[in-house]
């Protein structure tokens, strides 16, 4: 799971519609690739991000990235470039994501996050 | 703008225009055609249709970037003369260009001259006989013939395109055959087939067993309005077709499935070994293993597009978590939550459908396009598609007929408001909102399978077999019972047993 997949995910759970996001990362095991610097995507993505869950993540990787949005500018291409070295570089083999709103834990094996419900959990969703 | 007469291949008819217009759209090019011409370039009667379609597009240039992602254009040419046979072209070509004009136009150039034929093949030596044909004309007067060229730039591809179309009845194939018509002129590009034979499935090394093949994949990601810098989605990701053409085309993409053997089957065979076959890896932001009707995504704009083949149980059914139900209620104990697999129940394909659309509503950015393909059989009717009031719906007319049976159909959607979770949550749009009024494919195999056995016809055979299974189950006992009487040579005992037996 690279860190742009964790920004734009959130828990799967009916209730947490909304409030489920950004999923809290316990990483045990990560991967440094070395992407080159795609401009375009970065532009594109950069509106969409969430900032709470980036700031996490660059701090968790130690990315030198500004939490003041108003300072950044997508003219910038230092700041352009951290951001996509943040986003697509640093992938998670294994860990897990916690909802912020109910705890549930999804856990990351492979490098691929395994978002599924319990049955029991579905069958709440449909009870409430 | 200059006109082009474009020939495209012959087969997905109803595919044609629309991947030109979308590609069109990709590069914002202002394409025109006749609307009028759509009934022949479609027709499915082969004594009208013909592959061969001018349209007016502003620059040569832009012809070239239409045909660089356009998989379903053969070549685009640029027409000198157009006539029913070769002296005909040749007249034209020396009355309707000044004599100067034509004379000049190759000094300081190479050309050659291709000579083919739609509905037919020419022979070395026939095809030199067709070229000698027109050579009484000013414009050879210079220039030189070269087969390979080295320099592209200024080497020349004439091409004499004959038209006798497919063949049908009552049409005898022989060299007395005139063609309905010639077209002679100056080819611009050619369409990016390349690119099918660079996603061959036969090469690839991880495939499924509905794995998309390239042509109709890269058709797809046309119609997604797929470029460079997008960010793309596909649900029901499977082995992967789609997202490593989008990732051709420069997109980053994330795949999402809830079979993980679909994903990661071997460490040294799988999705991502795929994509570094094909040095894609960059592109790929990673898989998901997740349940469509419980999607892992934020609900805000993010997706430039949706392409996706979703499950519709012919060949592989579609799964989402719930219980069985036989197992309802059963609790699952505290310690096992953790690392608990859980167990799949059918999803219904109007459901799957309904939530596809849920998920682009939410998910993808205004403009963005959704395209899926849906099974439909001929019964199909315009109300069997699901709808939403955030999509619009753009085409649902690309057919691919697979049997007499079932086809199936290439839906493209586009989103026009964003989505509102007080007005276009599940619970408060109508069956009419959604669209989908007794599908026909709700039930595919049914249709595929079963057609000509009826759904009780089926169901009363399967009860016939049981009553059998009892039936010989009980002569089983009867024999077992009178063996061991014979033993007990016991008359009295016998009628007593085979009595309670019976009881």
């Amino acid at each position: 799971m690279k860190v742009l997949t964790h920004n734009m995910m959130a828990c799967t759970k009916k209730q947490c519609m909304g409030k489920g996001f950004p999923l809290a990362v316990e990483c045990s095991n990560f991967e440094t690739l070395n992407q080159e610097f795609n401009v375009e995507f970065t532009k594109n993505i950069y509106p969409k991000l969430d900032w709470k869950g980036i700031m996490e993540m660059a701090q968790k990787f130690n990315i030198p990235i500004s939490a003041d949005v108003t300072t950044h500018s997508l003219k910038d291409e230092k700041f352009l470039k951290s951001l996509h070295h943040l986003l697509c570089n640093f992938k998670v083999i294994t860990g897990s994501l916690q909802c912020p709103n109910c705890q549930r834990v999804y856990p990351i094996d492979k490098g691929i996050p395994n978002m599924l419900l319990r049955e029991d959990e579905i069958y709440q969703d449909i009870r409430e | 703008m200059p006109k082009y007469l474009i020939q495209f291949v012959q087969q997905h008819p109803s595919f044609r225009i629309f991947e030109l217009e979308s590609v069109a759209k990709i590069f914002n090019i202002n394409v025109e055609y006749n609307p009028n011409d759509l009934d022949v370039l479609e027709s499915l009667d082969p004594s009208i249709e013909s592959p061969f379609l001018y349209v007016n597009i502003p620059s040569d240039e832009d012809v070239k970037k239409i045909c660089s992602r356009a998989v379903l254009i053969k070549q685009v040419i640029s027409v000198w003369a157009e006539n029913k046979n070769l002296k005909g072209i040749l007249e034209d070509i020396n009355s309707n260009y000044d004599k100067k004009f034509l004379s000049n136009y190759l000094v300081d150039k190479t050309y050659r001259i291709e000579v083919d034929g739609y509905g037919t093949k020419y022979t070395q030596p026939k095809k030199l006989e067709m070229m000698l044909k027109i050579s009484e004309s000013p414009l050879w007067d210079n220039g030189k013939v070269v087969m390979k060229p080295t320099d592209e730039s200024n080497h020349i591809v004439w091409t004499i395109q004959t038209d006798f179309g497919v063949e049908r009845q009552g049409m005898v194939r022989n060299d007395s055959l005139e063609p309905r018509i010639i077209f002679f002129g100056q080819r611009v590009a050619r369409g990016n087939r390349d690119d099918i034979i660079r996603f061959n499935l036969q090469e690839r090394k991880y495939l499924g067993t509905t794995s998309m093949d390239p042509e109709l994949s890269l058709v797809s990601a046309n119609m997604g309005l797929v470029k460079k810098g997008d960010f793309m989605l596909d649900p029901f990701v499977g082995t992967g077709s789609f997202i490593i053409v989008s990732s051709h085309f420069g997109a980053q993409t994330v795949g999402c499935d809830i079979d993980m053997k679909a994903m990661r089957k071997q460490e040294e065979c799988n999705l991502e070994t795929n994509f570094a076959d094909y040095g894609l890896s960059s592109h790929l932001m990673g898989t998901v293993l997740c349940d469509n009707s419980c999607p892992p995504w934020r609900t805000i704009p993010m997706f430039d597009s949706i392409i996706t083949d979703p499950p519709y149980g012919v060949r592989a059914g579609a799964k989402k978590v719930g219980y069985k139900d036989n197992r309802r209620n059963r609790d699952i104990p505290e310690e096992c939550k953790v690392g608990h697999v859980p167990q799949y129940i059918e999803y219904k394909v109007p459901d799957v459908m309904a939530d596809l659309l849920e998920l682009a509503a939410k998910t993808l950015v205004i403009g963005g396009r959704l395209v899926y393909w849906l099974p439909t059989s001929p019964d199909y009717k315009e109300t069997d598609l699901p709808r939403h009031p955030c999509l619009r719906l753009i085409t649902a007319s690309c057919l691919q007929i697979l049997t007499n049976r079932w086809g199936r159909r290439l839906v493209i959607m586009e989103k026009t408001i964003n989505y509102n979770d007080e007005i276009h949550h599940k619970s408060k749009l109508t069956q009419d909102d959604l669209g989908q009024i007794d599908p026909q494919h709700k039930d595919l195999r049914q249709i595929v399978f079963w057609k000509a056995m009826g759904s009780s016809e089926k169901s009363l055979r399967k009860e016939k077999k049981k009553e059998n299974h009892k039936n010989i189950d009980y002569i089983n006992e009867r024999k077992k019972i009178n063996n061991s009487d014979n033993n007990n040579n016991s008359n009295n005992n016998n009628e007593n047993t085979d009595n309670t037996k019976i009881i």
